[in-house]
């Protein structure tokens, strides 16, 4: 696409004019007005006061002077414009704030500076004039009047105490009912009676809160359908409060005509719109009392109202091993949710353990009823058990004072488990589930059996005479054996050396009646070794060598003389066990007697 | 021996069998009674039944029973007289374990002050002492002669030795000493309040004029003392009403006792005692 040189030039200036209009406008010299739009109204209208400041956009937000008779809104409406006139651009400003009248008369409003541009702009004055209600004004507040009247009676709740005090942390019951005028359009309730004032804590209140309806109720006459929600609520804070309920209920109303009471009339087959209204009951000063400290026993745990304890033992005796459920019941009318379980303590004879507590009465209230904690109690040992006190103490605030239910020791009768075995009426009260160990130490129980039967009461030693010297026999005996064992084996290793030594004597005198050379030698040279041998305690004497057994005779001490003998004899039995033969001509008999001396030398030195 | 000696010692011994035969049974019999009463919840008739037995026969169960019967009535001083003599019969370790338990929760029962110091070397004991020290003696002897034998160092030996001998002669003392305890508990009594006094929270200790020197808890165990002749120290103790006709005395027989938690001593009346064992050797 081309454009020739007229449109070029169009082009230019309009790219001109758009870029730099601000800038032109900008440069224009700035101007600030105000006026009251509009300057006249009645009481019952609104007006505005709205600022212009042309030439700029930037102003700073201007504090108002307080005008008497005026209430000005706190946040203006701020709209920015735009204008070219004749080529000649423009831009300015614009904040309103809307204005309602307290009363009639003409109000003029002071001049008074505003920042533009970082300069200060005067605003000039203007003024408003105020005038009576019309007839127009009064219908209207006459009709306003009327739907709020109708809305407080169309919807509307009231409360209900016992009491106009309380003390801190008691529980009081009350009442909130609701009235929904019977032609009201009402579709659910967005959000159920609350509290929006004073320091409390209240039972709940939802959809599923037992409630009652009363369908036709008539009030300032009218009908009404009456829904009642019991309550309770708990003080939790001292001084003077003031409790205050509110309620918001979704109905359905007609489209929007100022003119026209929405509750008249049903909308037609649901047509219409939603819309959420709020009721609030009228505020009930109460007053929230200090609980007495003159006359509080130590034992008081924060209990207030009106109660009675009883304890129950079931059962009432147990065999040992076996449980005993202790029911404690509190019974009355009061703050339930803050009693506690009281506290009881083990002690040597009971091992005592809470299980739990339960509630019979209104859950959500809590304040009528029964609470009962459940012990439960491990006996220790047989006998009469004390079952330790257990402590309840409660302030009753209409009577102004506290008063002591505690429940006493009571005895518990333990009986042992071999009752139990035996089908006893406490037997058939043990079951498995109540089987419990108790971890203290085995104690004596009823036996059924009598045992052996003594003639006559003494003690049973059996270390006394004469049984203890009987079985003293045993290890005497044994002791007797063992010697005479020792000493057979004795006689009987010694036995056998002797025979052997006789024997080979006897072999030595019949070698030398045979002339036998060699057999005299080997037998006397067993005889030394056996001599030897039993001198030393050698067990084989037989092994023992020439060299071997001359040592110990020298060790022995035996004369040299003697000792060359013994050798002698030796090597000459060695020569003729290893050769046969002998050059030396022997004389057994000479040798003999020579042996003879030489072993009762050698037996002496034993 | 005459023939006529052994016909007639032989009838004595069958008719002495005969009479425990029969009085074994008996005591079956009543003790069968009073197991069944106590089954039945009549504890005082099974205490009466037993009662009935112990005086003709006794058993460890018996006693036991009887002291186990007594603290569920809370008759504590007579549940400690009868578990002390459970205690001196020869029963189970179990039992015995058992009814020293008893005795203890007994005793906490009826806030006795102190229990009594059972020492290593009560009668108790005597036996477990008196075995050792004679096993230990045969064990010695048969090493000794293994030791006599071995070809250990003579000082090794004679160490040895000498150690066997010193814890022998260890064991033989605690034996001694044990027993010697135990010729102590003969002198032993559980202070009673008297049947017409049940329930009787202190037993009155006298002096010499018959002055209550201090009381003492029921069940609380106690020693005679004894005189210069070796025989209980006892005599009559009270007041002489002079205007009472022929004077007379409204004393009352008394032991010299002393209490063995506190060793506080003074006059105990009889009726406020039960001896625990009684043996010949005193006159009582």
């Amino acid at each position: 696409m081309k454009f020739g040189f007229a449109e070029q030039v169009a082009i230019v200036l309009l790219f001109w004019l758009v870029a730099f209009m601000p800038l032109n406008g900008q440069g224009n010299a700035i101007r600030a007005q105000a006026v009251f739009d509009p300057p006249v109204i009645t009481t019952h209208r609104e007006s505005s006061y709205v600022i212009t400041v042309s030439g700029t956009q930037q102003i700073a937000q201007p504090v108002l002077p307080k005008v008497p008779g005026l209430t000005f809104s706190e946040a203006p409406n701020v709209s920015q414009a735009f204008r070219s006139i004749n080529g000649v651009s423009s831009i300015s400003i614009s904040l309103s704030y809307r204005v309602r009248p307290t009363r009639q008369g003409t109000f003029p409003m002071p001049a008074f500076s505003i920042k533009a541009q970082g300069k200060d702009q005067v605003i000039p004055t203007s003024s408003l004039q105020v005038l009576p209600p019309s007839q127009e004004d009064l219908r209207r507040a006459k009709l306003k009047r009327q739907q709020e009247e109708n809305f407080r009676q169309a919807l509307f709740l009231e409360t209900s105490f016992d009491r106009s005090f309380l003390y801190e942390g008691e529980t009081m019951p009350g009442k909130i009912d609701l009235y929904i005028q019977n032609h009201l359009p009402a579709v659910r309730v967005l959000k159920y009676p609350h509290m929006t004032t004073g320091t409390f804590s209240q039972s709940r209140i939802d959809g599923e809160s037992k409630n009652q309806v009363q369908r036709t109720v008539t009030r300032n006459g009218k009908q009404y359908t009456k829904y009642s929600w019991p309550i309770t609520i708990t003080s939790l804070k001292q001084g003077m409060q003031e409790i205050q309920y509110a309620i918001v209920v979704s109905v359905r109303l007609r489209n929007r005509n100022p003119n026209t009471d929405p509750f008249l009339l049903d909308p037609l087959l649901g047509l219409g719109r939603e819309h959420a209204i709020q009721a609030f009951s009228e505020k009930i000063a109460m007053e929230v009392k200090a609980l007495p400290m003159e006359g509080q026993p130590a034992s008081f745990e924060g209990a207030i109202g009106s109660f009675e304890t009883e304890a129950k033992l079931k059962p009432q005796s147990v065999s040992m091993g076996n449980r005993v459920d202790l029911f404690l019941e509190i019974t009355g009318t009061g703050n339930f949710e803050a009693i506690r379980a009281p506290s009881l303590n083990s002690s040597d004879q009971l091992r005592i353990t809470w299980k739990n507590s339960t509630f019979e009465g209104d859950e959500n209230l809590k304040q009528d009823g029964t609470k009962r904690f459940e012990y439960i109690l491990y006996p220790k040992e047989p006998g009469l058990v004390e079952v330790p006190a257990t402590p309840f103490t409660y302030f009753d605030p209409v009577a102004g004072r506290y008063f002591d239910k505690s429940i006493p020791v009571r005895k518990l009768k333990v009986l042992s488990e071999q009752t139990a075995a035996n089908g006893t009426q406490l037997g058939s009260q043990a079951n498995s589930e109540n089987a419990a160990t108790s971890n203290n130490e085995k104690q004596y129980e009823v036996k059924p059996n009598s045992g052996n039967w003594h003639l006559a009461l003494i003690p049973s030693m059996s270390s006394a005479p004469p049984a203890f010297w009987y079985y003293q026999l045993i290890p005497l005996g044994g002791f007797v054996s063992m010697l005479g064992c020792l000493w057979f084996k004795n006689q009987k290793t010694r036995g056998n050396k002797s025979n052997r030594l006789a024997k080979t004597k006897r072999q030595l005198k019949q070698a030398a009646r045979d002339k036998d050379a060699p057999g005299f030698f080997q037998a006397a040279r067993q005889v030394i070794q056996l001599q030897v041998g039993s001198i030393v305690g050698h067990a084989n004497p037989e092994t023992l060598t020439s060299d071997e057994i001359l040592g110990v005779l020298k060790g022995k001490e035996l004369s040299p003389a003697d000792c060359q003998e013994a050798q002698e004899a030796l090597a000459i039995a060695d020569t003729l066990e290893f050769s046969g033969k002998c050059d030396e001509e022997l004389s057994l008999r000479e040798w003999l007697s020579r042996m003879d001396k030489l072993l009762k030398k050698i037996r002496s030195l034993a | 021996m005459k023939r006529s000696t052994w016909i007639l010692g032989a009838i004595l011994l069958a008719l002495s069998l005969v009479m425990e035969a029969r009085e074994r049974k008996e005591a079956d019999g009543l003790f069968e009674e009073g197991i069944n009463a106590f089954q039945e919840g009549n504890l005082k008739m099974a205490i009466e039944r037993f009662e009935e037995i112990a005086q003709f026969s006794h058993s460890v169960n018996l006693y036991g029973n009887l002291g186990n019967l007594y603290h569920q009535i809370t008759r504590y001083d007579k549940a400690v007289l009868n578990y002390r003599r459970a205690l001196i019969m020869k029963a189970s370790s179990e039992d015995r374990e058992a009814i020293e338990a008893s005795l203890q929760s007994v005793r906490k029962d009826a806030q006795l002050d102190t229990p009594d110091i059972e020492s290593g070397f009560s009668y108790q004991h005597a036996d477990i002492w008196t075995w050792a020290s004679a096993a230990f003696f045969w064990l010695g002897l048969f090493s000794l002669v293994y030791l006599i034998r071995s070809k250990l160092s003579t000082l090794t030996k004679g160490s040895l030795a000498a150690s066997w001998f010193a814890l022998l002669v260890g064991g033989v003392v605690a034996s001694c000493k044990s027993h010697q305890n135990l010729k102590l508990l003969e002198r032993e009594a559980v202070i009673v309040a008297p049947a017409n006094e049940q329930g009787k929270e202190s037993v009155e200790f006298l002096n010499l004029s018959g002055k209550v020197l201090f009381t003492i808890r029921p069940g609380s165990i106690i020693r005679i003392d004894l005189d210069d002749k070796g025989a209980f120290k006892k005599r009559r103790i009270g007041e002489q009403k002079a205007s009472s006709p022929a004077t007379q005395a409204t004393t009352q027989e008394c032991y010299f006792a002393h209490s063995l938690a506190d060793d506080r001593k003074g006059w105990v009346r009889k009726e406020n005692l039960e001896w625990i064992w009684v043996s010949n050797r005193f006159d009582r």
